[in-house]
């Protein structure tokens, strides 16, 4: 479940590309930072529920994008994910289409005359 | 409350996926890191640990719509479209049978209200089954009893009944069943449009409000959630027994016959199930339709029970909940006493002794009630409060199938 503070459509396609980013941001990560990184990065505005996350990070890894390792440096027994080489490629392929979509948007409501009020 | 709260939820999870052992254990584990995780970050933020527990669980949302959702990945995974036949399924084929429209999680989409961005469940909307014939893909039956109590969000906007009783199947993970010969008998159309919103409400709750302004009701059998009326409910007398040998200060003797009961929530483990887990003690009494259950009662007695060091005075006379037996009398009266206050506040109108259809009677510290589902639930939350207030594990209760 995501906050509405974005249209659920808007968001569904776009989650395996926010948690592929933030993992593309370097290092390994688990999953509770996966998740408060998402937050930050949105300003707030996407909090990805642990019931959503995990099956979405599942999926991930079994796709081969991501991979996963347990470990407990940090004084507690964590399953660790990073991004593979194919995790990598697949980022950036949908960054492409990402903002290939939102300049196609854009054009379409500056055509339509339509400010965004904020 | 104390991170025994995590164990209870991730062993609940666990037990609903249809997984093997090691990605059960994997699952947990890692589910167990991130909830320990946010506790640690609400207990630095200042948050009373009681709270911490529960919010952090809460934000997990139920266990059963989690689990579904690992499980329908792994089947995705391997291209794998078995049809599943859980044991409450073969009661749901009676059901059928007996011309009762059942629902079952997973065979339906349905815009609903609790929609979550999930990406795995298109697969699961495969079969659209109309109305009754056919469960068709079954993904797992989640234990009726644990959905009940979870919180969740509701909105229905002028929707027909039977579809309210489908989406609420799927988005819960449960079957559910209506018993439609009974209603139309009753005069209550299938077709009476709905129209309820709660932000955040326990299932249990929201049945006891939409089916009483039907004047409808519910029951459980064999985890199968049957909407009916408020007279087909109460025919239905099950039998149940309370062992409170512990609050009673008995002796538990070894090798009875609890000690064969298998473990587990889910329906038709067996002869016997025991559920042990503790009911939370703030729940809002839930008297529905029948006027049986005496919620203001069961509320009066709560804070009162729980001041006191030892359960046994909440039933009348003080003696330790875990000393030892005292002489076979006091015993006797002991045990009176706990029928008594049993009987004086949970339905008080519809035991034998006053006439009523539903007995209640003791053997050796194991009460044995026949009664309604209803006030089986009483009786259990009204024991687990005694047990709670005398520092014992929640009561154990076989259920006699």
């Amino acid at each position: 479940m995501v906050t509405n503070k974005f249209e659920r459509d808007l968001l569904r396609g776009s989650l395996d590309l926010m948690v592929l980013s933030v993992l593309a941001g370097g290092g390994r990560k688990y999953g509770y930072l996966i998740q408060k990184e998402v937050r930050e990065a949105s300003g707030g505005r996407v909090d990805l529920a642990a019931g959503t996350l995990y099956p979405l990070l599942h999926r991930l890894e079994d796709d081969g994008l991501i991979k996963s390792s347990w470990d407990d440096s940090t004084g507690r027994e964590r399953k660790w994910y990073e991004l593979t080489a194919a995790g990598r490629k697949r980022l950036s392929a949908q960054a492409q289409e990402w903002a290939d979509y939102a300049a196609c948007i854009r054009q379409l409501l500056a055509i339509a005359k339509v400010q965004p009020t904020s | 409350m104390s991170d025994h709260e995590f164990d209870n939820y991730l062993a609940l999870l666990s037990r609903l996926l249809r997984l093997d052992r090691k990605q059960r254990d994997a699952i947990a584990g890692e589910l167990r890191a991130h909830l320990e995780d946010r506790l640690d970050e609400l207990l630095a933020r200042g948050v009373p640990r009681d709270e911490a527990v529960r919010q952090a669980l809460e934000e997990f949302g139920d266990a059963a719509g989690l689990a579904a959702e690992f499980v329908s990945l792994s089947g995705n995974k391997r291209k794998r479209w078995i049809m599943r036949l859980p044991t409450a399924s073969a009661a749901a084929i009676v059901l059928i049978a007996a011309g009762i429209f059942t629902f079952w999680p997973g065979t339906s989409a349905g815009p609903g209200a609790a929609t979550s961005v999930a990406q795995t469940q298109e697969p699961q909307t495969k079969a659209d089954p109309t109305d009754k014939e056919k469960p068709a893909e079954i993904k797992k039956a989640a234990a009726i009893k644990d959905v009940l109590e979870r919180r969740t969000a509701i909105e229905f906007s002028e929707v027909p009944l039977r579809d309210v009783a489908r989406r609420l199947s799927d988005q819960n993970g449960i079957a559910i069943a209506l018993d439609a010969k009974g209603l139309e008998d009753a005069g209550i159309n299938l077709d009476t449009p709905v129209t309820q919103t709660f932000r955040d409400v326990r299932l249990r709750t929201f049945l006891d409000l939409m089916l009483g302004q039907l004047e409808m009701a519910y029951y459980v059998t064999d985890n199968v959630l049957v909407f009916t009326t408020p007279e087909q409910r109460d025919s239905r007398r099950l039998v149940r027994v309370y062992d409170c040998r512990e609050l009673l200060g008995m002796d538990r003797p070894r090798g009875s016959v609890l000690r064969k009961v298998t473990r587990g929530g889910m329906a038709g483990g067996g002869f016997f199930a025991v559920q042990d887990e503790p009911v939370e003690k703030t729940r809002p009494a839930t008297g529905s339709g029948d006027g049986a259950a005496t919620p203001p009662a069961t509320g009066a007695a709560a804070p009162e029970a729980q001041n006191v060091p030892s359960g046994g005075q909440g039933i009348g006379n003080g003696r330790s909940g875990e000393g030892n037996a005292n002489a076979a009398g006091t015993e006797m009266s002991d045990v009176e006493n706990l029928i008594q206050f049993i009987t004086t506040i949970v339905a008080p109108e519809t035991w034998t002794e006053v006439g009523g259809p539903c007995s209640i009677a003791e053997y050796k510290g194991l009460i044995a009630v026949a009664s309604t589902e209803d006030v089986h639930g009483e009786i259990e939350r009204l024991l687990n409060m005694l047990h709670e207030a005398a520092n014992l594990k929640a009561v154990k209760v076989t259920v006699l199938e």
